[in-house]
């Protein structure tokens, strides 16, 4: 106590007693006492840790006098003087041997012990006389309410009774954790019999039914078995608090400070965790296909131990004698030919390389991390496109697409390009408004080519940190393919017309209106030419951009052929999200497509 | 040495009358006949046996394992009984009661205050004074042995925490009434003490019921191996035990069983031979097993339940992971018998090195205890600690570390003196033995050791101490030694995680 110290040490203090000063020691007739001494005949005094109240109790206080007058010098009191306590005795009727076996055999060394009460005591049900008086009902083929028993299922054992007792019992506990609280009807048997798992025999299963019905009869809101008042949640309401026969609360739990240190510290190590589980699972999956490999050995040599033998078998059956030392060949297992070992191998035994404990370099990088995974996902997915792109191709090579077949041929190179001629402007109203887009560079075209579609403004571009990954988007002209020989004319409002010459002779006159771009918005795709209400005009169209813009519908993304050229439109980030949806459904299509297709 | 009744100035005086047997009621104080003396008793419980009433009663000045039931003949009526203050109660029976119960409500929410009042200023509330006196709980490494008690009895002292003393008298009021009722009609007298626990714990109003309880030993008789045991104190072992004749407990797991069927079925079950954990220490009559409050959560469990039989300032309030218990057994061929063991915290931030320490009562005064005491300070000798038991100790802990203190400084002296070196330090005596300096000056002024002898301190080994050595040396000639042998333990201080620390083991 506290006080004890606080006294103690003040006392010392007062005489200077210096505890690491050596004090020397003497016999009591070596000193002379002097009567003023301010120790003599004053024991000081010293507290003794036991409670102020129990301190004073005559026995404690009897044995204490005695001792203390011993210290001063006084004769032994004649008789010990001792703390009473309650009786303990021999106990009446137990045989010991019988309880307790002499099973024992102290081991040469220390015992070492990790089992836990639960491990070592069975089944934790034990029966009482009642429970026995049943069970000796139930092995007379008689059930609970003394009927007789219609199933035929001979005897059952004590263990197995109380099995099933516990299992009801465990069961009722798990199902109805809060019965002793609130009244719940106990859970049928049926209940009971869809809880049952592995860990019940199938002794107890078979019984379970009639053991139910007694169980039923006598259980009542507790446990059959005793046990003590534990709380397993941390619930500190009052009642349980004055509770006396509540005990072994859960402490509660230390505050630790969050810090951005320790939060590291904790990220590092379930790090380093995750990297030595990785390691030891490689190294058991390694174990495994080794193991198979050796079985697969073993098959094989079997194999072949069965073959020469059946060789053996028809050489001796149809006496066939071979050579010198072929027979020997078929009993024994020839050496293969030494193999030249390569150099490397010769000095570096192969051995499975761990991490040693002093390897400085981050887990991290020897883990996979999402961002890895994520990459080669889309790489994947990249492939794919890839792939079932050039299956559409070879399916396709030498097939012709009539529909889609132009129907007018494609430009001669030499040509006289047509001129585009102002046409005069009718009534200044359109069915939508021109377009007003900001881009400076945009060619000018009233194909639906929308490299500046989108109403992307260039500081937004710009200013969004990361690079996205672009996503080009191209529906192919109409014509001509070759955009060097496509004289850019000037952006002018009014609408031009020009003369072209197409197959057959047949002359055209070719409008050319304002129309607005098709518009990206949020990755749909609205072609105002569909909602016109003219009737759509007809360019032809390349077999190859054909396919390509179906599989840029199919995918969302196209990717743009080479001889395009370099122009690219990036996506503002916004639109990735639904074109990904939409490639996804894309591709969903298509993987049911493809069967098909093989299959044709 | 003042009674313990002393009554101190301007407290109220106990009413004082005679009585009779159907007045008598629960905090009456009246003499009763013990081993043929009259002592005074406070009755603390009533309940109707076969047909006639008998009182369970705690005499003045003896310690609670005496605590008995009586018939109503041993109850002197010839002679003025004292009589509860119900309004106001009076501080001796306040303290007395607050010593008694184990878990009462008053106690947890004056624990609850304490802790409340952390964070507050520490001067300004009165709970905090009793901070100082005694040790303030701590819900987080909490002693095993720790008594929330303990604090009360100080709160109480200072007069402060009207809240749960209000409340407590209260409740007592209504004990007392609810039990004068009973006798004013029999028809309600609790025939049985199964009628009785019945009805506490499942009657409407339980705190003050509760407190009763507690305060009553629940177990009538144990038996334990070849031993049948007479309990000392309560223990929250299952309540339906409290109407068993005789609780059984399995020697090797500690299981606990109310019926001797059910006992003798988990014996034919039961597979454990010694305690569940690692042996550290062997020699030709003991072992020492170290067991991980956390690791064998049961069996521990079951230890301290049963030490809490014999245990008054254990609580078993909080669960058993932050200790360590080092359990010393005597082996034969059915196995390790429990003979004693001894708690110790896992991280003591007070340096204690025994949390609880007990020998089972039917190995009592055979020497067990002084080798328990041996091993923890052998333990703390490895750590390179000082250790200390945790306080309070109770009366037989107090005589059994005494006897063991002045024995090892009284060889230790004598050793110096036969090296012709009789020169040594308080502090070289406590680092030699891994005492506490505190406990080595205590040991030194209680055999009068410590003097002063020509402006110098000194050590003296007086006659008393050399002839109480040398009787003791005689007897272990005579009767063999029992001591441990260090050379014997196996064992390294056992190192704990910061993360088990942080999750509280
Ligand atoms: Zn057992």
């Amino acid at each position: 106590m506290s006080h004890t110290r606080a006294q103690a040490s003040r006392h010392v203090r007062q005489r200077k007693l210096n505890t690491k000063q050596p004090l020397r020691i003497f016999r009591e007739r070596e000193i002379d006492e002097t009567p003023d001494d301010e120790s003599r005949g004053n024991i000081p005094h010293v507290e003794t840790g036991v409670e102020k109240g129990e301190e004073i109790e005559y026995h404690l206080q009897a044995v204490i006098n005695a001792a203390n007058a011993a210290a001063l010098g006084a004769a032994a009191a004649g008789k010990q003087s001792y703390i009473p306590t309650p009786e303990t005795v021999k106990a009446k009727g137990v045989v010991y041997d019988d309880l307790y076996p002499k099973a024992f055999a102290t081991p040469a060394t220390y015992i070492r012990f990790s089992s836990t009460v639960e491990d070592c005591i069975g089944v934790s049900y034990c029966m009482n006389d009642e429970d026995a008086e049943f069970l000796s009902k139930l092995n007379d083929g008689k059930d609970v309410n003394d009927e007789p028993r219609k199933d035929k299922l001979g005897q059952c054992s004590e263990d197995v009774f109380e099995e099933a007792m516990n299992y009801l019992e465990e069961t009722t506990a798990r199902l109805q954790p809060f019965a002793a609280v609130e009244s719940v009807s106990l859970p049928g048997l049926e209940e009971m019999e869809r809880a049952i798992d592995d860990n019940l025999s199938a002794d107890a299963q078979t019984w379970l039914k009639p053991v139910y019905q007694y169980w039923w009869s006598k259980k009542g809101s507790r446990s059959l078995m005793p046990s003590i008042k534990v709380r397993v949640l941390d619930t500190s309401n009052d009642a349980d608090d004055a509770d006396p026969y509540v005990c072994f609360r859960r402490r509660e739990v230390r505050q630790t400070r969050k810090t951005r240190g320790r939060d590291a510290q904790v990220v590092e190590k379930l790090k380093k965790l995750r990297l030595e589980l990785e390691q030891a699972r490689q190294l058991v999956q390694l174990v495994v296909q080794r193991e198979q490999l050796n079985k697969e050995d073993l098959e094989i040599s079997r194999r072949v131990f069965e073959e020469r033998k059946k060789l053996k078998d028809v050489k001796i059956d149809k006496n066939i004698i071979g050579e010198k030392g072929e027979d020997e060949e078929l009993l024994v297992n020839q050496k293969p030919a030494p193999k030249a070992k390569r150099p490397q191998e010769a000095g570096r035994p192969a051995t499975i390389r761990l991490r040693s404990a002093g390897d400085r370099s981050a887990p991290e990088d020897e883990l996979t991390q999402l961002a890895d995974i994520q990459a080669q996902a889309d790489a994947e997915v990249q492939r794919t496109i890839a792939a079932r792109k050039e299956q559409h191709r070879r399916w396709n090579a030498q097939w012709e697409d009539e529909t889609w077949r132009p129907l007018t041929p494609p430009l001669d190179d030499n040509d006289d390009k047509p001129r585009w001629a102002p046409l005069a402007l009718p009534d200044a109203s359109y069915p939508t408004p021109p377009p007003t887009l900001p881009s400076k560079n945009s060619p000018d075209r009233d194909d639906v080519e929308m490299q500046d579609a989108a109403p992307i403004r260039e500081e937004d571009a710009s200013a969004g940190a990361p690079q996205e990954p672009e996503i080009v988007f191209h529906i192919p002209g109409a014509y001509p393919q070759d955009e060097e020989m496509y004289v850019e004319p000037k952006r002018d409002p009014t609408p031009l017309c020009r003369l072209r010459y197409g197959r057959g002779g047949r002359c055209w006159l070719e409008a050319r209106r304002k129309r607005p771009y098709a518009l990206i918005s949020r990755g749909v795709v609205s072609d105002s030419e569909s909602d016109d209400e003219e009737p759509p005009e007809f360019f032809p169209i390349d077999r190859q951009k054909v396919f390509d813009l179906r599989v840029g519908f199919m995918t969302g993304r196209v990717a743009r052929p080479e001889s395009m050229g370099g122009e690219r439109r990036g996506w503002s980030s916004g639109d990735q999200a639904a074109v990904a949806g939409a490639s996804g459904q894309q591709q969903q299509a298509q993987q049911q497509q493809t069967p098909a297709g093989s299959a044709g | 040495m003042a009674p313990r009744n002393d009554v101190k100035d301007g407290e109220p005086q106990p009413e004082r009358s005679y009585a009779t047997l159907s007045t008598l009621r629960v905090g009456v104080k009246a003499m009763v006949d013990k081993d043929g003396e009259k002592r005074k008793a406070e009755i603390l419980s009533i309940q109707t046996r076969k047909g006639s009433p008998t009182f369970y009663v705690h005499y003045q000045e003896f310690n609670k394992r005496l605590d008995e039931w009586v018939p109503a003949d041993r109850i002197d009526l010839s002679e003025e009984v004292e009589w509860p203050l119900p309004e106001k109660v009076d501080e001796k029976k306040k303290q007395k009661t607050k010593e008694q119960l184990s878990n009462s409500k008053a106690i947890n929410k004056a624990l609850k205050n304490i802790n409340r009042s952390v964070s507050e200023s520490r001067e300004a509330t009165p709970l905090d004074t009793s901070a100082k006196t005694s040790r303030r709980p701590s819900f987080q490494g909490g002693k095993e042995n720790r008594d929330p008690n303990v604090t009360v009895i100080a709160t109480e002292e200072l007069g402060g925490t009207p809240l749960p003393d209000d409340e407590h008298t209260v409740d007592l009021a209504d004990i007392q009434d609810a039990a004068a009722a009973a006798k004013a009609v029999p028809g309600h007298v609790p025939q049985t003490r199964e009628e009785e626990v019945e009805r506490l714990r499942f009657g409407g109003s339980m705190t003050q019921n509760q407190t009763e309880i507690s305060r009553v030993r629940n177990l009538e008789r144990i038996q334990m191996g070849s031993h049948e045991i007479e309990p000392w104190y309560f223990s929250p072992y299952p309540a339906e035990f409290a109407d068993c004749d005789m609780v059984y407990i399995c020697e090797f797991c500690l299981c606990y069983f109310g019926d001797n069927t059910q006992f003798t079925r988990h014996r034919k079950k039961c597979t454990l031979l010694h305690p569940p954990g690692n042996e550290v220490y062997r020699d030709d009559t003991v072992s020492f097993f170290e067991i991980d409050g956390r690791r064998q959560r049961t069996w521990c469990r079951n230890l301290c339940l049963l030490s809490k039989l014999f245990l008054d300032h254990k609580t078993l309030y909080y669960d058993v992971d932050p200790f360590l218990f080092y359990c010393m057994t005597e082996r034969d061929e059915h196995g390790h018998h429990l003979v004693g063991y001894f708690s110790k915290e896992k991280e003591c931030s007070e340096g204690y090195n025994v949390a609880c320490i007990l020998t089972l009562p039917q190995y009592q005064r055979k020497g067990f205890g002084k080798l328990l005491i041996q091993f923890s300070y052998e333990l703390s000798k490895i750590e390179g600690k000082l250790g200390s038991p945790e306080k309070p100790l109770s009366d037989l802990g107090l005589l059994g570390y005494r006897a063991y203190w002045q024995e090892v400084i009284v060889d230790l002296l004598i050793d110096r003196e036969i090296e012709g070196t009789p020169m040594i330090s308080v502090e070289e005596l406590g680092s030699t033995l891994a005492m506490t300096t505190n406990d080595v000056l205590h040991t030194l002024q209680n055999l009068n050791m410590l003097r002063y002898s020509n402006k110098n301190h000194v050590i003296v080994l007086t006659d008393a101490a050399v002839a109480a050595r040398d009787k003791l040396k005689e007897k272990e000639r005579v009767k063999g030694k029992r001591m441990i042998d260090p050379e014997r333990l196996q064992w390294k201080p056992p190192v704990f995680s910061a993360a088990a620390r942080t999750w509280n083991w």
